[in-house]
């Protein structure tokens, strides 16, 4: 019993010495005293000294995650608009297809294609471009979450941006 | 709030409000100077300061403006009080309830003492002597031993227990901010690292003047880290020294 204490009190106090690891520090020079310089105020300077809520990590991962919300916005307002083209382009080839009442039914009208061909096409843009910049923006934001969790885990204590998640 | 009350504090709320934009140097109106510091990692402005304080135990009396900034996650804000014999400074660091009073003053022309109060919620006491090739003293807990190598203070820092390699870099630039606000910045930069020092009881210590500002995260000073064990153990046993220096 009186062994097994004395393995135990061992084993506690070499981790206890295990954990402690400064790093030796070096020989204190030894100079003279000189007098205290006076001081005189320091020449302007362009450096901008920088006064933050956050920490500069912090920041740019909220700016990468602004940045990205914003190009998904767009992205999606895009989409809308495109959305919004496509019915008016389907509305263009019902007409080209059955005319309404005035015009002669079966009668082909090239301006009517053309213009549907017109709408077309800015739709697949607005659609193609919206959706890359929608699918683009949310994988910004993706990335400047993480970046903003991964950096949250290892400084739990430092502030963190409007809704983090946190 | 009674009208007498209310009569006091407006002229009281303005005075406050309206810091002085010059002062007097030589029988001359000079206006008063807005700096900034940095280092790794703080940052502090020094607003309206008195354009020529000279030696902080020189004579002169007068307000000495205002410093204010990020010290190692530490935010704080300082009064400066040019008090002829001595430089005081009353503010306050992060939202801690009780205040926070350093005062500077300047011994034989060779050294420059800080002592006071960091913050009296968790005992952080500062009894600083800086000298042009050396630094000694203590802030709280911490016992640190430097001398000067070339542009550094390099020695060691005496935590309970562990004693590490200590460095601080930039010892010229040090000698560039005006002595109230060395008497900020130093015993605020002195507490970093609590959170290896104090808590994990492992790394060296390393801070800097000038150079490229670098910004560390909230709680990481010392004086958030006076709750270990052996912490207590230490203030308990009261092993703190109250010389300064040798």
């Amino acid at each position: 019993m009186r062994a097994t204490a004395l393995a135990l009190l061992l084993v506690v106090s070499a981790s206890g010495v295990a954990r402690a690891e400064g790093v030796p520090p070096p020989p204190v020079p030894q100079l003279p005293d000189e007098p205290l310089p006076e001081w005189h105020p320091p020449p302007p300077t362009n450096r901008h000294a920088m006064f933050l809520q956050m920490s500069p990590q912090m920041q740019d991962a909220q700016k990468i995650r602004q940045a990205g919300l914003w190009i998904s916005s767009f992205g999606w307002a895009q989409l809308l608009l495109g959305g919004v083209l496509y019915a008016w382009a389907a509305d263009l080839n019902q007409d080209e297809g059955s005319p309404p009442p005035p015009n002669v039914p079966g009668l082909f009208n090239p301006q009517l294609e053309d213009e549907r061909n017109r709408v077309l096409g800015a739709t697949r843009a607005f659609l193609t471009i919206g959706g890359i910049m929608a699918a683009g923006g949310f994988v910004l934001y993706t990335m400047g979450q993480w970046k903003i969790t991964s950096h949250h885990k290892s400084h739990p204590s430092e502030p963190l941006p409007p809704l983090s998640g946190f | 709030m009674s009208e007498s009350m209310r009569r006091l504090l407006l002229p009281l709320l303005l005075l406050c409000g309206c810091a002085p934009t010059s002062a007097v140097v030589d029988g001359k109106t000079v206006p008063r100077l807005d700096m900034d510091f940095v280092g790794q990692p703080f940052v502090v402005r020094v607003s309206a300061a008195h354009p020529k304080p000279g030696s902080p135990s020189g004579g002169l009396r007068d307000f000495g403006g205002r410093i204010s900034g990020n010290i190692c996650g530490l935010d704080v804000t300082y009064d400066v009080q040019h008090e002829g014999t001595r430089t005081r400074l009353t503010g306050f660091v992060d939202e801690k309830q009780t205040d926070s009073r350093l005062e500077v003053r300047d011994v034989d022309g060779v050294s420059r003492q800080i002592t006071g109060s960091l913050d009296s919620e968790s005992g952080t006491a500062v009894n600083l002597d800086v000298r042009k090739n050396a630094i000694r003293g203590n802030i709280g807990l911490r016992t640190f031993d430097l001398g000067r190598d070339g542009d550094r203070y390099i020695g060691s820092v005496k935590v309970v227990g562990i004693t590490t390699s200590a460095t601080i870099n930039g010892a010229d630039d040090l000698w560039t901010l005006p002595p109230a606000a060395q008497a900020v910045v130093l015993p605020a930069l002195l507490t970093c690292y609590g959170d290896e020092l104090e808590q994990n009881k492992r790394g060296a210590f390393i801070v800097g003047f000038g150079g490229r500002q670098t910004w560390e995260g909230k709680h990481v000073s010392a004086i958030y880290h006076a709750q270990t064990g052996d912490v207590q153990r230490a203030m308990m046993q009261g092993n703190q020294s109250s010389t300064v220096g040798h």
